[in-house]
Parts: C-alpha cells; structure tokens; sequence
C-alpha cells in the first residue's frame, strides 16, 4: 500500500539538476581519474529524469544549506507546495490547494512507512521530526498520479528517504540557539558491527513564543525530544524505530465551554518498520512491516492509535521491455478519541481496515525513445467499498536533455474520522437577542470519498552546460467535495440558560476544478555559485450544487495563494558557503491573509578539522507576519517573528 | 523597527563577511559525481584503444552507445562537446540492449547475469568494445567493468574478451587496470 520501491528509484534519478560545480572531467589524465573521490550525493547530478510525474527532489545538499531545523520548514522549497505556519507548533501544509492544519489530500512517507493519520487523513507535523542531516533526499510528487504510492495521496506524495547507516558513521553532535529557536541539539553515531550498519539518534528542538495579532505574547512556547535507530544488514534486512514526546501550548480559544486558553498538550508516538529485500533473477520481492502508536493528550481530548501495517511487492524486468511492479497491502488502524467538554468522536473507539492491491507497468517504446506507464490500486475501504485509481503516463525523450510527458490519474481521498464521527458544538456568532449559538457539528458516516480526475503535462530540459529548467501544467477536476450542511436551529435548555443549535453535517456538494503550473530551473554561472528558482501558478473555480448551503465552499480559494515564487543563491568561497533565499508569497483571499515576502541568510564554515559553525537568519524582512489563520476557531494562528540562530557542529 | 531590521542585517552580515574572510582554501580534490566519472572512464576506454583497421576506412562518426544510465549519457556527450577530437564522435542512450544499433563502444548499466551472457555472446567477434557497472561483467566476458571502492572508481580489463573482439589495448590501460581473465561458464 506504501509506494513503489521501483518508483522511487526512478525518482532518485530524476531530478532536474544538472551537475553543479562539478569540475571538467575531459582533460584530466586517466590516472588521475583513479584518485577522485565520488560525491555520495550522487543523484543530483542526474540531469533528467525517466519519470511521467511533476517531481521535485530536495537533496541531501540542500538540506544542508537551508538552515531550517524541521520538516514543514524545509518543504518551503519545492514548487508547487504550500506550507503556512499557523503558530509556534503548528504548520499547514499541502500540495497544488486545499490547505489547512488538517489537510487530508497529502501522503507523507518516512522510508515508506505512510504518517497519515486516519482522523482527519492528514499529518501531524508536530510529531513529524527527524535529524535532517540523516535524511538523504525528499521526493515530492505533485499531482494524482502518485496515487500508486498509498492512500489520500490525491494532491501528492512526500517521500523522505533517510540516509543508508552505512553512509552516517562516526559521530555527530549539534548545538544551536536562537531567538525564535532557543534550543536544538541533535546527537547521531554510527558504526559498523556484527555484519550490520547502524546508527542512533537523538534530537532536542524547543520553540519560543510567537505573538498575537495584537503584539501579546501567544505563549505557545513548545517543545519536543526525539530518539531512534536504523539497522542496515547486508543481506538486505532493514530496521528503524523512533519515539518521539513532544509538549505545546496548543492555544485552543474561541469560548468553548470548559477549556483554558493557552492550555498544554502533551503528544507522545512511536514506530517500528522492518523493510526486506531480495533480488532474485529479472526481479526483486520487498516486504515491509510497521507498527506505529500515537497518543496525544490535547484539550480538547485525548487521542490514542495504533497503525499496523504490511506490504508486499515484486519488482521484475521482462523481456527488457517491460518494467513490471505489483503488490498487495493491508493497513489497520484502532483509534480512540475521549472527548473533553464540547468535541467528541461518536463512537469513541474506532476500528479501520484498508487492503489494496496495485499493479504498474512502464513499457519501453520505439527504441527506449518513449515510455509509457499503465498502473491502478484497487483499494477496499471497511466504511466505503472497493474502489478503482488508475493512471495512464506516457514520455518521450525528444532528446538526451529534453523531455515531454503527459499523464492521466484518478484519485480518492477516503473520508476521515472526524468526517463520519464527529460530534461537537463548536462557537457560532451570537444568535438573535443575545442568546449564544453553538454549531452542532455531526458526522456523516454515509460520506462519500472525495475524488479528483487530473490532467497534467510537463516539460524538461537539461540545457548544457550548467543550467535546467523544468514545467508542469495541471488541471484537476474534483467531485464531491466535503461541505458543511446546516439544517434548521434549534433552541436547547442548558443549565446556563438557553441557547441555539446550529445542527449542521458534512455532505459531498461541492466540485471545482483548478488549473495552475510550476516553474523551477537553476543555474551555474560558476562552479563555486549555484542560482535555483521556481515560479507556482495556482486557480481554482468552485461550483457548489444548489441543495447546498455552504457558502465557504462557493467562495473557496483552497487556502492556496494564486502566485509564489522564490530565488535562492548558493555560493561556496574557500571553505565557507553562504545562501541567500528570498520567497514571495502570495496573498490567502478567503482567510484575510496579505501576501508576504521572506528573507533567509545562512553562511557557515568549517573552524578547524573538527568543528563547522554556521550562523542563520530567517524571515528577516518584517519583524513579524502572518501566514495562516486558526482553524475552526479552535486554533489560533500568530505572527511569525523575524529570527537569527547560531549553530556549531561537531564531527568525528 | 527600521533600526532592529538594520541592526538586525549589519549582525548577520558582519559575521558573515567575518567567517568568509577566513583563509580561502583551494578546493582540493574536489568529489564528482559517480556519472561523470563513469563518462571520462568511457571516453579514455576510447582514446586508449585501437579498432580494427577495417573500420578507419570507412568515413563515419565513432558511435558510442549508452543504456540504462541516461546521466552517463549525457555526461560523455557534455565531454566530448567540451573537448571535440578530430575524428567527430557521437552518443546514443537507450534504455535496454533489445534492439542495439551498430556501436563501437557499448555502456550498459544494472544489466543481469543472463543478460551480459547474451550480450557478450551477440556481440562476439564483432569490434565492440563492452563496459558495464555490474559486477563480474569483465568475468564473463565484456571486455571492461567500473567498480565503485571506497568511494573512487576503479576499472578491470579482460584482455581475452578484448582479443575476441579484435581491439588492441594501449598498455597504459593495462597497466592501471584490474585484469580478470573468464570465470569457468563463459567462453
């Protein structure tokens, strides 16, 4: 159910970076040649790429040289992404629209384990953390087509790949503070014994206050720890774990009864996933396995799951035409939220079972000159049935550095908990005479999945020497959209005197389809500079069916700006490196939030043989700006502050 | 506010311009991609190699041929574009050794042991000078394989295989090269 194996080795090879600051190869003797040390960052020099799909892949460099410490920090830098810190804690992510805190049409994948949560089919970012040094690269592939890889993975897929241990031995150890980030450490050791490669890891990160719209302090000051391991065998056993306890000042407000503002939650989650792998003749058979738990104390109540899930798939070359994989998985997913005060999942306890099968061939035509892809997953989901994603890619090589592609997808986004079970009275505006209004907010568990067709073409060129530009084109119409149906009010007698009942469900009336485009290309004027850029062109027109009478859907703009651009420098002088990123983004229509322009310096450099410190600043142009607003009037959304942090590094 | 932005701006620039003004250290050795190292093997492979007399006669281009790795591909055509030598040259990619076009150097990369059997036996007798990344591709007869040890490249020659197909190589490749001779199941 995760992904392809094979996809993401193709993926590997198909990012649009020609070499950078690679020297001239052409004179130097064949002696000499002997002696050059390879880059293990390999796979940036790949120029182009054998991939139907708009990909983007942030490598293991550029990790490195974008001085954030987290992972919705670091997906700033694809084209095509949204991502909105809400607050100190908080991030809003999403690919090509539908944004929110609890966006549900994005898979996130650790070494291919899915961190989708079945509540409310998106990711907790909060409890997303890894030491990004150890990551080698992040696939993100935009548009539905990615569907093969896993479930919701309707706008995209963000696959982290984190490094082989084989490649992080010896020790690390980083200390960094800052004004917005007082606090990082991150320890890692890695060794070889035993016929195994492993390493270990820790990570310690503590956010300070952001600040309220009106200039207080939100106090939602959090922090977090993280520990785990990777075990590489030769013999092609893989095992990681990690367990993470993370502590926020969630800031839930808005007058719902019984609850504190600024009141502390207290997230805890675990995993475990063994991967094996065995090549055999034309093919190779991967299984993989994981179990995950999360408990988060919040609130608003407290949520538990556990995650079992298993896969299996065979990879196999036929004929040296066909490039085959197929597989099977099953995922279960046992789930409880204890409501507090107003929010409640009814029933409590929740049991989910998904099984899927999928299956893609990429067939190579007219003499390797074009490839075509035909894949689908047939997913069958306890609450909604059996349901068919198919996807239809073909590309044509019209050179060795220029590519066209085309591909045709079908996607579903399954419902989430919250969207069947949910029973809450959220705040309303007053109602008549000064009697208080609450939403009664109730599940649909008839709910439909949400499904998108999309439509998308790209171009790429890997122009000589130094430079590459690549663009994709989507158009993606969605049907049956989640709305909010409020039916008649009802007055209720509460112990504190009466109020108003706004009843209202979910239903699936609203469609839209959206349009838009990436841009992104670099540039190596020299070796020791590197010029990159994107461009993200984004529209949508809703519709809503007449029977509806949610007027946020009519007027939706999927919480994604219309433009964003950004232009990042890298240079390297001597032994220090120095980037420069400037970001534009675009104003949020529908949540009242202004456009905003982003600032971010780094330059570090090696003291001696041992030591690199690196001193970073981020959002420098403004003091403070917004990027997102609250989410159901539950979650406040604060003002970003500007931020400068100072960090050195030890390595042995 | 204007002044914190400066204030904050003159801070970072400064330690900036402090840690760059650090001594500038040559960047010696610096690491390349295994790609483009593979390219300038390829593209010496070539230069150090004598093909039989019968094809100097006949006027066309060197044909390189590259399957399975596009990044080779188009780092040899990268070098050879940099550095144009007298006799003009050119490089295909193709993505399997299915239908092979007539090539006088052959790249192939990640091909299997049943597939290098069937290569090196269509292509025996015939001046096809065979590279791959495989393991014990020279083993089994191609006549050269780039290994990847502790982080550089290294290149082995079956002398044999090259004999069988009519090349003649210049000693200095024989000379830094690993020489394998054929594993029992080959020819």
């Amino acid at each position: 159910m995760r992904r392809r194996i094979a996809a993401v080795l193709l993926v590997a090879a198909a990012t649009a970076w020609p070499a950078q600051a690679q020297q001239d190869l052409g004179s130097v003797s064949i002696e000499e040649l002997l002696k050059i040390q390879i880059t293990s960052a390999g796979r940036r020099e790949q120029p182009v790429s054998d991939t139907a799909a708009a990909v983007y892949v942030i490598t293991h460099e550029d990790i490195l040289r974008s001085g954030v410490s987290s992972l919705p920090e670091l997906l700033r830098l694809v084209p095509g992404v949204q991502v909105a810190r809400v607050n100190a804690s908080k991030w809003a992510v999403s690919v090509r629209g539908f944004n929110g805190v609890y966006s549900n049409k994005l898979l996130v994948l650790v070494d291919g384990r899915s961190v989708y949560t079945r509540m409310f089919s998106g990711v907790l970012w909060d409890d997303e953390d890894l030491v990004l040094d150890d990551v080698e690269r992040i696939e993100v592939i935009r548009g539905s087509g990615a569907v093969n890889w896993g479930a919701n993975a309707v706008n995209g897929v963000i696959n982290i790949v984190t490094r082989k241990a084989a490649d992080t031995r010896g020790a690390v150890v980083r200390l960094g503070t800052g004004s917005f980030e007082p606090g990082l450490l991150t320890a890692r050791y890695g060794t070889h014994a035993g016929g195994a490669d492993y390493r270990v890891y820790m990570k310690w990160t503590a956010q300070a206050d952001s600040t309220l719209p009106d200039g207080a302090n939100a106090g939602d000051y959090w922090h977090r720890a993280t520990g785990g391991f990777r075990a590489d065998w030769a013999r092609g056993l893989t095992l990681t774990g990690n367990a993470s306890r993370g502590t926020a000042n969630a800031l839930w407000i808005g007058g719902v009864p019984d609850l504190d503002d600024g009141a502390r939650s207290v997230m805890t989650s675990g995993s475990l996933m063994a991967r094996y792998t065995h090549a055999a003749g034309h093919g190779s058979l991967q299984l993989q396995g994981s179990f995950e738990a999360v408990d988060r104390d919040e609130t608003i109540g407290r949520y538990g799951d556990g995650i079992m899930d298993a896969e299996a798939q065979y990879h196999a070359r036929l004929s040296g035409r066909h490039d085959l994989v197929a597989g099977a998985g099953v995922r279960v997913d046992r789930s409880r939220f204890d409501g507090r005060g107003a929010y409640v999942i009814s029933p409590a306890a929740n049991r989910h079972t998904l099984i899927d099968a999928f299956g893609q061939d990429d067939i190579s035509l007219a003499g390797g000159r074009a490839q075509a892809s035909i894949g689908a997953r047939l997913e069958h989901d306890i609450d909604t049935g059996a349901h068919l994603q198919p996807t239809a890619r073909l590309l044509w090589h019209l050179s060795a550095r220029q590519q066209v592609w085309a591909a045709a997808s079908r996607a579903l986004r399954t419902p989430a908990l919250i969207d069947q079970r949910i029973d809450a009275d959220l705040p309303a505006a007053g109602g008549p005479a000064g009697i208080p209004a609450l939403v009664t907010l109730i599940g649909n568990p008839r709910l439909l999945s949400e499904a998108a067709v999309d439509l998308e073409a790209g171009y790429r060129l890997a122009a000589a020497p130094r430079a590459a530009v690549s663009i994709a084109l989507f158009d993606t119409r969605y049907r049956h959209l989640r709305t909010m149906e409020t039916g008649a009010p009802l007055l209720v007698a509460g112990p504190d005197g009466p109020w108003l009942s706004l009843p209202t469900h979910f239903d699936n009336l609203a469609s839209a389809r959206t349009r838009g485009g990436e841009v992104d290309g670099c540039w190596t004027p020299a070796p020791w500079w590197r010029l990159d850029g994107s461009v993200s062109l984004f529209h949508i027109s809703p519709s809503v069916a007449a029977a509806s009478d949610d007027v946020n859907a009519a007027r939706s703009d999927a919480n994604a700006p219309a433009r964003q651009w950004q232009l990042h420098s890298a240079t390297t002088l001597g032994r220090a490196s120095f980037d420069a990123r400037l970001m534009h983004v675009g104003a949020l229509r529908n949540l009242g939030v202004p456009a905003y322009d982003r600032l971010d310096l780094r330059v570090e450099r090696p003291i001696g043989a041992r030591f690199t410190a690196a001193l970073i600043g981020q959002n420098l142009l403004t003091p403070f700006h917004r990027e997102f607003v609250g989410t159901g009037e539950l979650l406040t959304a604060t003002r970003i502050p500007r931020s400068v942090r100072a960090q050195i590094t030890w390595r042995h | 506010m204007r002044y914190r932005l400066l204030h904050a701006a003159a801070t970072l620039l400064g330690a900036a311009a402090a840690l760059v003004a650090g001594r500038t250290v040559p960047a010696a050795a610096q690491a390349v991609s295994a790609a483009s190292l593979k390219a300038a093997f390829v593209a010496n492979f070539a230069k150090f190699t004598e093909w039989p007399v019968e094809r100097a006669g006949e006027p066309r281009a060197f044909q390189f041929c590259v399957v399975g790795d596009r990044a080779v591909a188009v780092a040899l055509e990268e070098t050879l574009h940099a550095h144009p030598s007298a006799a003009p040259m050119s490089v295909t990619f193709l993505k399997s050794t299915t239908a092979l076009p007539r090539c006088d150097l052959l790249y192939v990369s990640g091909v299997d042991v049943r597939e290098t059997a069937r290569l090196v036996d269509s292509l025996k007798g015939t001046a096809v000078f065979t590279v791959s990344d495989t393991t014990g591709f020279a083993e089994r007869g191609g006549v050269a394989q780039l290994v990847e040890v502790d982080g550089r490249m290294r290149f082995s020659i079956n002398a044999a295989a090259a004999q069988r197909n009519h090349l003649a190589l210049n000693a200095r490749l024989l000379t830094l090269a690993t020489l394998v001779k054929d594993t029992d199941g080959s020819r």
